[in-house]
C-alpha cells in the first residue's frame, strides 16, 4: 500500500481510472461495509451497481476500455451465494474467457479483474481496490486511451 | 462430379422435397434449389467448387418453408455451422438430408483448415485429407508480446472500411440487430473504427460459435486475418471449457447455460 | 375444525376464570371471553388481525415477514437494540458455507421497510392477558435515549463518545463506544445509549453526543415505560442463550486467554469481526496453527444438568474448522467429540468431506482437562483416545463448542409452560404450539435447532396464527394513499439533484457546494441543492415541494447507499406524484467520503463523477409499472401422508380449498409403519384422526390412486392434469402446489433379511411390539444394526430418524421383556435435541451399545439353528466379538421416492444428488422452491421425524398462503422483457434463466418473459447478442451512459 502521490500534480492524462461493476447483494454491500468501517482506499475507482454480475456483458468491458478506463473490476457474490442462484456462474465463465481474450487482443489481462466479495467482506473489498489500483498504476494508462491513439495506430 | 451427385440422389431418394446445390452455369457459381420433380436436371448440373455461404440460404428456406425437406452437400465447416446453428434453433437438422464432402488438399491449404472433413456424417464423398497442424498466422501472432499484439491488430484494423462483409457472410450471424450498429458501442460513421470496439466486439461474439469456415477472411476487401483472430478465441474456449463449436451436437457453448457447480469450480 | 384434545376446554375455563378475577381493561373483553367459552369457534368475532412476535432473531424475522405477507399487522419485539439475533453474528452457515449476514441482511431490510411491522426494541414481555384472538400484551420498554425517527445512524456521536466498552456484537473481543449503532446492518439503524456505562448517567456530565448530533436525536429524558399492545396471537421466538463455559472449570475458560467459545471464534472468523477474519489468538495475536474444538460443552452433560444435545455444535465445529482452513490453509483443526451428529440434509456429506478431504481431524474422546503452558500460553489437553489410552497434546488455541441454553426472559407467567430445562414446552405433533392457545413458539427457544429448522418452525407458527385469525386478515394493515401518477413520458428529462451532507459524514470530507455547482452544469439538471440530512422527515416534505414547484420528472439523491435508503426516497417521489422508478442514487458516503477521508480533494472529485454517472442514468430512466397477475385461491397438495394431510388441513383451516392427490389407495403414507412417536404418543390414533379430519373437511377434495401427469401455468394460476388408476383424468386449476410426495423405506437384502424370519426391520419390530405379536418363544437377546442403507457409498446421507427409532424400540422392548439383552450396533448415535434423553435412559436401562468403525460393517451368519452377529468392537480396539441372537433388527434408512425423477421435470424443480427435492435455499427458504408458487415438505425434502414433517407441512402451507391470500400478485418493476422485434428465437435466454421465467412462444417464434416469475437479475440480457433482452431499470443504454460518464472522469 503506497501512499497516494498527491504532492506532484500529474498530467490528467497520466492518471488512471478504474471502473467497478458491483452486484447489488454481495459486493456492493461489501463496499458499503468498507465505508461503514471507514476503511481507506484510493479514490481512482468509480462504480456501477448492477443487480447481478451475470448481467455484465462483455460489451460493457470492451466499452469501458473504449472509453478510456484503465482497469475494470467485476465483483460479485461467492459461488453458491448468488442471490439469483447461479447468475455468477456466468460471470465466472465469462470473465475467465474475457481475460484470455484481452491477452489475444494485446490488452494486459491484469486490467480485468474478477473478485468474489461478500456483504461481510468490507476489508476484502478495500484491499482489492488498493491492490488493483497499485496494479493498474504499475501497468500505466491503458494503451487504448484515445489520447494515445498514435501508439495504437502505428 | 456427377458421381457425387449420383450419390446424393441415391441417398436422398424419397427423403427430400428439393436439393439445394451450388452449381456452375456459364462459368458462374450459383445456388440453386431443385425440386424433386425436376430431379432429372441434376444429371446435367455441374457442381461448383466455390465455397458459398449456403447455410444462410438453408436458414432462409427453413424460415419460409419450415416443413420442406432439403438435401444438400456439405463440407466440414458447413456441417459444423449447421450443428452450431441448430443449437440456437436457427436450423432444423431433422428436415435436412446431408451428404458430406471431404475437402480437396488445395482447398485445405487455401483455407488453412484444421478440420476439412464433416466428421460424424454417415455419407461422405471424397477422400479425407488431413487438416493443417496449426494456423501459421496465429502462431506468428501468438509469438508477439502483449503490446506488439495490440499494435499488430491496430495495424490490421486500420485497413477496415467497415463494409460489414465479415458479418454479412458469416453463417453464424443471425441477429436481427447487430451490436456493430449499436451507436452506444460503435461510433457511427467512424472509419476506420477505433480499437477496441467493432472488431474485438465481433470477435467476442464469435467465440464459442465460430466454426472457422474463414468466409469472413476470404470476403474481406482489406485482407484482415479475421479467421486467425476468431480461432485464437475459440482456442480459449477449448482450453478453458473444452468446447469446440460445431463438433458435437450434444454439447453447448458454456455461455448459453448456467451449468452445475462442477462446471465453474475450476474457475474460482 | 381445530384439534380439540381432552381436557383442553377445562383449561380454557380455568384460564378465563383466572383472567376474570384480574382487572380487565374493559368489560367488553370479559364479555368476549365469555362468548369464547360458549362458542369458541364462532368466526371472526372479537378477533384481532395483529400478531406479536417476541424475539428478533432469524425465527422472529421470518415469522414477522410471513405474518405481514399473510395480511396481519406485526409487532416485533426484541430485548436488544437491534433485531438480527445470533445469526447476525455468524460468519458462515453450514452446510453451504454461505455468508450469514449476506443472506440475513436483506430480510432485516425488508422488516425495516415494511410499514406494517412495528419493531419494538429494548423491550420485554411482562404479561399476556386475554384469550386467543384477543390478547393484551404488556411490554416493559427500556429507554434508548435516542429518537429512532430522528437518528440517521451517521455515527458522529460514536466518534465523540469518551466511553470505551467491549463490543457485544464481537462477543466482547473488541472495543466500541458506549453510544453506537449496534452493528453496521442493524435494524433499526439508529444509535442507542447504555445508561449503565454512559458518562452522563454515571458521572452527571458529558453529553458530547448531544453536542455533535446535528439531527438532534439524543434524548436523555426518555424513561422506562410500560406499553400495552392488543393482538390476536403471540409467537415466542425467544432464541437461545449460550451456555456459560465457566460452569465447566476444567476447561479454564475465563482463566486461560486462548480458550474461547465457539461464538467468540465465529467473530474471529468473521471478515467483519475484531480481527477481520485473521486467525489469531487472543493472548499474543499470533497466528493459530494447532486448533482444538471441544464438543458438548454444556450439552449431553448431566453434571451441569444439560442432559440434552444442542443439535448444532457438531456441524458448526466442522464448519468453523473448514472456514479456518480457508482463512489459513496451514491451520490444523482437531475436533474432540462423543458422536458426530451430522443428521440433517447434506450434513453427512459435509462432515465426510471435512474428515476425508479437507484434513479436519476428528478424535472420539472427550477432554478431561486443560492446562496452560506458562510462557507460551499454549494449552495442554488431556484426553482418553480411541484406544482407551490417556493422551496429552498441545494446542495454540481451544474453542469450546458451547451448547444452546433456554432463552432468558420467558416466564411461565405468560401462561405457557417450560420444560425441566427451561425451554418452552409445546404440544405433541405440533411443536410450534405452546400449551396456551393463540400463543405459538418457534426457533431454538423450544428445542435446540439450526437455522433452517427454526425458519421452518417460524413459518409454521405464523401459519398457525393465520388459521386462528384468517377472518381478520388485512383488517389492521395500513395502506399508503398515493396521489395519481403524473404522466411524464412525453416530457424531456428535468432532473433534480439533491446532495446530502449527512451532517459531517459527507460534508466533512467532500466539498459539497462544489459538487452542487458541478451538478448544475450537467445536462438536463434543472435543480441542484444540498441538504444537511436528505433522509430526515422534514427533508421528505421539502423534496415533494421541490418536485412539484420545479416540475421535476427525474430525481437524483447523492447520499448514502441505495441498499437501505432507496425505498425511502422512492416513496417520497411517489407521494409527490412521480413514478418511483424515475429515481437514481449516487452513493457518496459509503463509497466515497467514508473511504477517502484522507484525500478530500480526490474524494470531492470522485463524488462529482459519481453524481454525473447517476445523472446520466437518470436522464434515460423510464417510468415502470409493477406487474399484476391473478391468483386462483386454491391449492394442490401432492401426497397424502402426514406432511401432505397436515399441509392440506392447514390451508383448509385458513379457508382455502385444497386438492389432495395420493397415489396409493389410502391416505397415510410412510407413517402407517410407525406406532409410537418418540414422545410416546400413539401414532396410529393420531394418523386415523388426521385421515378422518381430512376426509370430513369439506374444503379438501381427495383424489386417491391418482397421480399428477401434467402441470402448466405458473404461480397464482397453475393447471394440472390428474389421472386415476382407471385412467380418468381431471383438470384442476390452482394458485400453488405443495409437494409432499414422501420417501420410502429402504428395501434391504443384507444381513439375511428376507432369508430368515428372525431378521426384521425396525419398523416391523415396532409393529410387532405394539401388537404384542413378538414370536412366542423366549427372546433372550435382540441385536439391532444401525445405518442399514444410510451413510454408505450408495446412500451417502444420514437417515436422521433411525437412531431415535432404535433407541425407542429398545426401551420398549426392555420395558416389555426386562430379561432380554438388547444390543445396538452403531457408528454414531444421533439422538439430537431432546432425543438424547431417550439415549440416556436406554443406557441406564442396561441396553448395550457397541460401536463399529466405518468400513467394519457387522456380519450375520447362521450357526446351526442360531443367528450370530459378528462385529468389530471399536471400544476393544476393533476386536471381533460374536453375539448370538434370537432376533436381529435392522435400522433401515429412508430413501427418496423414485417418482421424484418423474415429478421434478414436470414441476421444473431440482433434485439434489441423492434424489430428494432441493429447496430454494438450504438456510432461509427451506420449504420453498426457487420456482415461485411451489413448495416442499416432509420426506420428499429429506429424511425427518413426524414432528419435523408436520412443522414443514404447516410451514409450506403458510408460505403457500402468502400467495393464496392475495387477490393479485404484484411484481417488481425491475424485470426483464424481450423486445420481440429483435428476437431471433435462439432460446439462449430460455435455457439460461435461473428461474424458468422465460419461455419460447412457438407461434411467434420469440422468447417471452413471465414477469410473475422474473426476479430481475438480468442474466438473460448479457447473453443476447442482439440486445433483445432488456432489464428494466438497468437497461443497456443506461449502463453504457454510466460507463461513458466514468470514462470522462478526472478530465471532463
Amino acid at each position: 500500500m503506497n501512499k497516494e502521490g498527491t504532492a506532484e500534480k500529474k498530467d490528467e492524462r497520466e492518471e488512471i481510472k478504474i471502473l467497478a461493476f458491483l452486484c447489488n447483494w454481495c459486493s456492493y454491500a461489501g463496499a458499503d461495509l468498507a465505508g461503514v468501517s471507514r476503511l481507506q482506499y484510493p479514490a481512482k475507482v468509480l462504480d456501477v451497481r448492477v443487480m447481478c454480475t451475470g448481467t455484465v456483458s462483455p460489451y460493457f468491458i470492451i466499452k469501458a476500455f473504449q472509453e478510456g478506463i484503465d482497469g475494470v473490476l467485476v465483483a460479485g457474490c461467492h459461488i453458491g451465494d448468488c442471490h439469483y442462484l447461479k447468475g455468477n456462474y456466468m460471470t465466472a465463465k465469462r470473465m475467465r474467457f474475457l481475460k484470455e481474450a484481452l491477452n489475444v487482443f494485446g490488452i494486459e489481462k491484469e486490467r480485468l479483474r474478477l473478485e468474489w466479495v461478500s456483504a461481510a467482506e468490507g476489508e476484502k473489498f478495500a484491499s482489492v481496490i488498493r491492490d488493483f489500483t497499485e496494479q493498474i498504476k504499475a501497468l500505466g494508462p491503458s494503451p487504448l486511451r484515445k489520447d494515445r491513439e498514435e501508439v495504437a495506430k502505428v | 462430379m456427377s458421381d457425387i451427385l449420383q450419390k446424393l440422389k441415391e441417398i436422398a431418394d424419397g427423403k427430400v422435397d428439393a436439393f439445394l446445390l451450388v452449381v456452375q452455369e456459364d462459368g458462374v457459381s450459383l445456388p440453386q434449389l431443385i425440386p424433386i420433380d425436376e430431379m432429372d436436371q441434376i444429371d446435367h448440373k455441374e457442381l461448383s467448387d466455390l465455397r458459398y455461404p449456403l447455410v444462410k440460404i438453408v436458414e432462409e428456406i427453413q424460415e419460409r418453408f419450415p416443413n420442406a425437406r432439403i438435401g444438400l452437400l456439405v463440407r466440414g465447416c458447413e456441417y459444423r455451422a449447421l450443428i452450431e446453428l441448430s443449437k440456437y434453433s436457427q436450423i432444423n437438422l431433422d428436415k435436412l438430408v446431408l451428404v458430406g464432402r471431404a475437402c480437396e488438399r488445395n482447398t485445405v491449404e487455401k483455407c488453412a483448415c484444421l478440420y476439412p472433413y464433416p466428421y460424424g456424417l454417415e455419407n461422405v464423398v471424397g477422400e479425407e485429407n488431413p487438416g493443417i497442424e496449426a494456423d501459421p498466422k496465429l502462431v506468428e501472432i501468438e509469438g508477439l508480446d502483449v503490446s506488439e499484439k495490440l499494435r499488430y491488430w491496430a495495424s490490421q484494423f486500420e485497413k477496415c472500411i467497415k463494409c460489414y462483409g465479415c458479418r454479412n457472410i458469416c453463417p453464424l450471424c443471425y441477429c436481427k440487430e447487430c451490436s456493430l450498429e449499436n451507436p452506444g458501442l460503435v461510433v457511427p460513421g467512424e472509419v476506420p473504427p477505433t480499437l477496441p470496439a467493432f472488431h474485438f466486439l465481433r470477435a467476442l461474439d464469435m467465440a464459442g460459435r465460430c466454426v472457422e469456415c474463414g468466409l469472413c477472411e476470404e470476403v474481406c476487401p482489406a485482407g484482415i486475418p479475421l479467421r486467425s483472430l476468431y480461432r485464437a478465441l475459440n482456442k480459449i474456449m477449448e482450453d478453458q471449457f473444452g468446447y469446440k463449436p460445431g463438433h458435437n451436437l450434444d454439447e453447448r457453448s458454456p455461455f448459453i447455460f448456467l451449468g452445475e457447480t462442477s462446471d465453474v469450480e475450476h474457475l474460482i | 375444525m381445530a384439534t380439540k384434545r381432552k381436557g383442553k376446554k377445562d383449561d380454557t375455563v380455568d384460564r378465563a376464570a383466572r383472567n376474570a378475577t384480574k382487572e380487565s381493561p374493559s368489560s367488553a373483553t370479559e364479555e368476549e371471553t365469555e362468548k369464547a367459552i360458549v362458542e369458541p369457534e364462532k368466526e371472526g368475532e372479537g378477533l384481532l388481525g395483529a400478531v406479536m412476535v417476541v424475539g428478533g432473531g432469524v425465527s422472529g424475522i421470518q415469522a414477522s415477514l410471513d405474518l405481514v405477507n399473510l395480511g396481519y399487522k406485526v409487532y416485533l419485539v426484541d430485548s436488544g437494540p437491534s433485531i438480527g439475533g445470533v445469526m447476525g453474528m455468524l460468519d458462515k452457515t453450514f452446510p453451504t458455507n454461505e455468508c450469514s449476514m449476506c443472506i440475513l441482511s436483506p430480510k432485516m431490510v425488508e422488516v425495516a421497510s415494511n410499514d406494517n411491522i412495528e419493531v419494538i426494541t429494548l423491550a420485554e414481555v411482562e404479561g399476556i392477558e386475554g384469550e386467543k384472538g384477543d390478547f393484551t400484551v404488556t411490554l416493559k420498554v427500556k429507554p434508548r435515549y435516542v429518537d429512532v425517527n430522528k437518528c440517521t445512524g451517521c455515527g458522529d456521536c460514536t466518534a465523540k463518545c469518551p466511553v470505551k466498552v467491549p463490543d457485544p456484537y464481537n462477543a466482547g473481543l473488541s472495543f466500541t463506544r458506549n453510544i453506537r449503532v449496534p452493528f453496521p446492518q442493524a435494524v433499526p439503524g439508529a444509535a442507542f445509549i447504555d445508561p449503565l456505562t454512559c458518562r452522563y448517567f454515571t458521572k452527571g456530565k458529558c453529553q458530547n453526543c448531544v453536542k455533535v448530533c446535528q439531527a438532534k436525536a439524543i434524548d436523555f429524558d426518555q424513561k422506562e415505560h410500560s406499553r400495552e399492545v392488543k393482538v390476536g396471537a403471540v409467537i415466542l421466538a425467544a432464541g437461545f442463550s449460550p451456555f456459560d463455559p465457566r460452569l465447566k472449570p476444567e476447561y479454564g475458560y475465563g482463566v486461560y486467554p486462548n480458550v474461547i467459545t465457539s461464538l467468540e471464534f465465529e467473530r474471529i472468523l468473521g471478515a467483519n469481526g475484531p480481527t477481520s477474519g485473521h486467525l489469531v489468538r487472543p493472548s499474543d495475536g499470533k497466528e493459530v496453527q494447532k486448533l482444538a474444538f471441544i464438543q458438548c460443552v454444556g450439552s449431553r452433560d448431566t453434571t451441569v444438568k444439560r442432559d440434552y444435545c444442542s443439535s448444532v455444535c457438531c456441524m458448526y465445529a466442522t464448519k468453523q474448522s473448514l472456514i479456518a482452513k480457508e482463512h489459513l490453509p496451514t491451520v490444523q483443526p482437531t475436533i474432540f467429540y462423543i458422536d458426530i451428529r451430522a443428521y440433517g440434509k447434506d450434513f453427512e456429506r459435509y462432515y465426510q468431506n471435512a474428515a476425508k478431504r479437507q484434513g479436519v481431524r476428528y478424535i472420539r474422546g472427550l477432554v478431561s482437562g486443560i492446562r496452560e503452558r506458562q510462557r507460551s500460553k499454549n494449552l495442554l489437553l488431556r484426553y482418553l483416545d480411541e484406544k482407551g489410552c490417556m493422551q496429552e497434546e498441545e494446542f495454540d488455541m481451544v474453542v469450546l463448542s458451547i451448547g444452546l441454553e433456554p432463552p432468558r426472559g420467558i416466564k411461565p407467567e405468560l401462561g405457557i409452560s417450560l420444560d425441566s430445562f427451561g425451554f418452552i414446552q409445546s404440544e405433541p405433533f405440533e411443536s410450534f404450539q405452546t400449551i396456551r392457545e393463540g400463543v405459538m413458539v418457534c426457533g431454538a427457544g423450544q428445542e435446540p435447532r439450526d437455522i433452517p429448522d427454526s425458519v421452518t418452525q417460524a413459518s409454521a407458527a405464523a401459519g398457525k396464527a393465520s388459521q386462528l385469525l384468517h377472518s381478520k386478515r388485512y383488517s389492521l394493515l395500513t395502506h399508503a394513499e398515493y396521489p395519481p401518477e403524473k404522466d411524464v413520458s412525453g416530457e424531456p428529462p428535468r432532473v433534480g439533484v439533491i446532495i446530502c451532507r449527512c451532517g459531517s459524514n459527507i460534508g466533512g470530507f467532500v466539498n459539497v457546494p462544489e459538487v452542487v455547482e458541478y451538478a448544475k452544469t450537467l445536462p438536463d439538471v434543472v435543480f441542484a441543492e444540498e441538504r444537511i440530512y436528505a433522509c430526515s422527515q422534514d427533508a421528505q416534505e421539502w423534496i415533494r415541494q421541490i418536485v412539484r414547484e420545479r416540475n421535476l420528472n427525474r430525481l437524483v439523491v447523492a447520499s448514502c447507499t441505495p441498499r437501505t435508503h432507496q425505498p425511502l426516497f422512492q416513496e417520497t417521489l411517489r407521494t409527490a406524484g412521480i413514478n418511483k422508478y424515475l429515481f437514481e442514487m449516487a452513493n457518496i458516503r459509503e463509497h466515497c467520503s467514508w473511504v477517502h477521508m484522507q484525500e478530500p480533494e480526490e474524494g470531492t472529485r470522485k463524488a462529482r463523477y459519481l453524481v454525473k454517472m447517476a445523472v446520466e442514468k437518470a436522464r434515460l430512466l423510464q417510468p415502470l409499472a409493477e406487474g399484476e397477475s391473478e391468483v386462483v385461491p386454491k391449492a394442490l397438495v401432492l401426497g397424502g401422508g402426514i406432511a401432505g394431510m397436515n399441509a392440506a388441513l392447514a390451508l383448509a383451516n385458513s379457508g382455502f380449498p385444497v386438492f389432495l392427490v395420493e397415489k396409493e389407495e389410502e391416505l397415510g403414507g410412510t407413517a402407517r409403519n410407525i406406532r409410537i412417536s418418540q414422545h410416546g404418543e400413539d401414532v396410529k390414533i393420531y394418523l386415523s384422526d388426521l385421515i378422518d379430519k381430512v376426509e370430513r373437511e369439506p374444503l379438501i377434495t381427495v383424489f386417491k390412486s391418482s397421480k399428477l401427469v401434467e402441470l402448466g401455468g405458473f404461480v397464482g394460476k397453475f393447471q394440472s392434469l390428474i389421472r386415476d388408476a382407471d385412467g380418468r383424468e381431471t383438470l384442476l386449476e390452482h394458485g400453488v402446489v405443495i409437494v409432499a410426495t414422501g420417501g420410502k423405506i429402504h428395501q434391504t437384502d443384507e444381513y439375511l433379511y428376507g432369508n430368515d424370519p428372525r431378521v426384521l426391520t425396525q419398523w416391523e419390530l415396532e409393529d410387532a411390539l405394539s401388537n404384542g405379536e413378538l414370536p412366542e418363544r423366549n427372546i433372550e437377546r435382540v441385536v439391532m444394526i444401525q445405518c442399514v442403507g444410510s451413510r454408505d457409498d450408495e446412500h451417502p446421507w444420514c437417515s436422521k430418524v433411525c437412531c431415535t427409532e432404535a433407541v425407542k424400540n429398545a426401551i420398549k422392548l426392555k420395558e416389555s421383556f426386562p430379561a432380554t439383552d438388547v444390543y445396538i450396533l452403531y457408528r454414531d448415535i444421533r439422538t439430537y435435541g431432546f432425543r438424547e434423553e431417550l439415549y440416556q435412559r436406554a443406557r441406564e436401562m442396561g441396553i448395550t451399545f457397541v460401536r463399529f468403525e466405518d468400513g467394519h460393517k457387522p456380519q450375520v451368519r447362521r450357526v446351526g439353528e442360531k443367528l450370530q452377529v459378528l462385529v468389530d468392537d471399536a471400544a476393544l480396539m476393533g476386536e471381533r466379538i460374536a453375539i448370538n441372537t434370537d432376533l436381529l433388527v435392522l435400522s433401515v434408512g429412508i430413501m427418496p421416492n423414485e417418482d421424484n425423477r418423474e415429478l421434478a421435470p414436470m414441476l421444473k424443480v431440482p433434485l439434489n444428488a441423492d434424489g430428494f427435492f432441493l429447496e430454494a435455499h438450504m438456510k432461509l427458504r427451506p420449504v420453498d422452491f426457487s420456482t415461485d408458487g411451489i413448495f416442499v415438505c416432509g420426506l420428499a425434502h429429506a429424511p425427518k421425524s413426524i414432528d419435523e414433517s408436520i412443522n414443514q407441512a404447516v410451514a409450506a402451507a403458510a408460505r403457500a398462503e402468502t400467495i393464496l391470500s392475495k387477490e393479485k400478485i404484484i411484481t417488481e418493476g425491475i424485470v426483464a422483457r424481450v423486445a420481440e422485434e429483435l428476437c431471433s428465437g435462439c432460446r439462449a435466454c430460455v435455457q439460461l434463466c435461473p428461474f424458468e421465467a422465460i419461455s419460447f412462444d412457438q407461434d411467434r417464434k420469440v422468447a417471452v418473459v413471465n414477469r410473475s416469475l422474473c426476479k430481475g437479475c438480468g442474466t438473460c440480457t448479457a447473453v443476447c447478442t442482439a440486445g433483445a433482452n432488456v432489464i428494466q431499470g438497468f437497461r443497456f443504454d443506461q449502463i453504457i451512459k454510466q460507463i461513458e460518464a466514468a470514462g470522462k472522469a478526472w478530465s471532463g
